[in-house]
């Protein structure tokens, strides 16, 4: 398989995935553009091709982990999150709308969500893939999730 | 079972998955089953997942900076965009040496000209890769093998008329593809496209020898996701592909081994 074939298939969900990590489309881009490049030093490890948007997905993923460590202090616990001061918007969710609400959670919180929302895998997948233990990746789904649904509530009730 | 820890737990399950079904939900399961509240819950839950799953995907992409990492792909190295072996050349020192080479090369010639072209073989994955549901891009069977039936399926429906594809470019259909359907004792009507293939064109060969044992992989034909098994009965691989309807594969795969006790 080659780099362009790559590209052409996948660039697309790379993009994505990188666009709901970071929530803006110049870092996305970065993230992108450069796990390409270290797909293209590395093609000679991608075995079988069918695994290749899983391949590339989880070098996108690293190189997000890599930016959260070079930007310096942890963020805030999810408990320092403030609840939300006003009623959810009536409007019917839309791309910015969930990609703010993700972007308010701490970055362990919002890899999970990610990863089961826009990867659809099971949150054994994900404690394979995170490498943390399956409690804890259970217990961020489950607050993570609610608070999606607190924010996101009025298009819900 | 606790409704907010039942409720928790349940946040795991994927929407429009057959999650559910694990055994590690057992116990959530007998809940449900006994609470309406959460009944209620679980399932206002998982349309709000169903609803997050869609938007999460709907994220607009600048087709013009796909078209720029290409060109930047290509800059970075001249010879990048292929990974091909690297053959370093040698210095020929010794006579001997030179005339081994030609001769070697010669015999070698000889052998691509006289000896019979080996058959493309293809791993699984590149398989579901390449083939299509599309009908524009297949044509009624050729008939370059038998039609062989798996051995399980007896109680399932299989078309007759089937269609061919090639895969490789060269002459001749390498994939039989024909539709199938079973009619389930609780009504439900499973249906599918079945794909038979000599089992000498695929290596490696698929780990499960039995349609009921085999492991689904998930992949997306002209826009509709459908799971795939692979298995090896005797001389034939098939692949089974079932539009992704949570439980219609399971309900296929029990439904055989049942059939075979």
């Amino acid at each position: 398989m080659t780099i362009t074939e790559l590209v052409s298939q996948h660039y697309d969900t790379v993009y994505r995935l990188a666009f709901r990590l970071v929530g803006t489309a110049h870092d996305a881009e970065d993230i992108a553009q450069q796990a390409f490049l270290d797909a293209q030093r590395k093609l000679d490890t991608l075995r079988d091709p069918s695994s290749a948007k899983a391949w590339l997905c989880m070098i996108a993923r690293n190189l997000f982990r890599r930016k959260l460590r070079d930007a310096g202090p942890a963020y805030a616990a999810l408990e320092a999150v403030p609840e939300p001061t006003c009623e959810a918007s009536p409007e019917p969710l839309d791309t910015n709308s969930l990609q703010q609400t993700l972007q308010q959670l701490p970055p362990e919180y919002r890899t999970v969500l990610v990863l089961f929302y826009f990867q659809n895998l099971s949150y054994q997948q994900i404690a394979d893939e995170l490498q943390v233990p399956i409690g804890t990746v259970m217990s961020r789904l489950s607050r993570g999730k609610q608070h999606l649904r607190q924010r996101l509530k009025g298009e819900f009730v | 079972m606790n409704c907010d820890l039942v409720l928790a737990q349940l946040d795991c399950v994927r929407p429009n998955s057959s999650d559910l079904l694990l055994p590690e939900f057992a116990d959530a399961r007998a809940h449900l089953d006994v609470c309406s509240g959460c009944r209620t819950e679980f399932a206002r839950r998982q349309r709000f997942d169903s609803v997050i799953v869609d938007v999460m995907h709907r994220v607009p992409i600048s087709t013009s900076h796909a078209a720029k990492l290409l060109e930047t792909l290509a800059h970075t190295s001249d010879d990048a965009l292929v990974i091909v072996p690297e053959v370093t050349p040698k210095v020929v020192r010794n006579r001997r040496w030179l005339t081994f080479a030609l001769v070697a090369c010669l015999l070698l010639m000889l052998g691509v000209v006289f000896w019979p072209k080996p058959t493309n073989q293809f791993p699984v994955g590149e398989l579901l890769a390449r083939l299509t549901l599309n009908q524009s891009q297949l044509a009624q069977f050729d008939k370059g093998f038998e039609s062989p039936q798996p051995f399980e399926w007896g109680a399932i429906n299989i078309d007759g008329q089937g269609l061919g594809q090639d895969i490789d470019g060269t002459p001749g259909h390498d994939v039989l593809l024909r539709r199938f359907h079973f009619d389930s004792r609780r009504g439900h009507v499973v249906q599918g496209v079945l794909v038979a293939l000599p089992a000498h064109r695929v290596s490696p060969s698929p780990a499960a020898d039995r349609f009921a044992t085999a492991s689904p992989r998930y992949r997306t034909y002209e826009g509709q996701p459908f799971a795939a098994v692979a298995w090896q009965e005797g001389p034939w691989v098939y692949i089974c592909l079932i539009p992704n309807h949570p439980g219609d594969l399971e309900l296929l795969q029990r439904s055989t081994q049942a059939t075979a006790a």
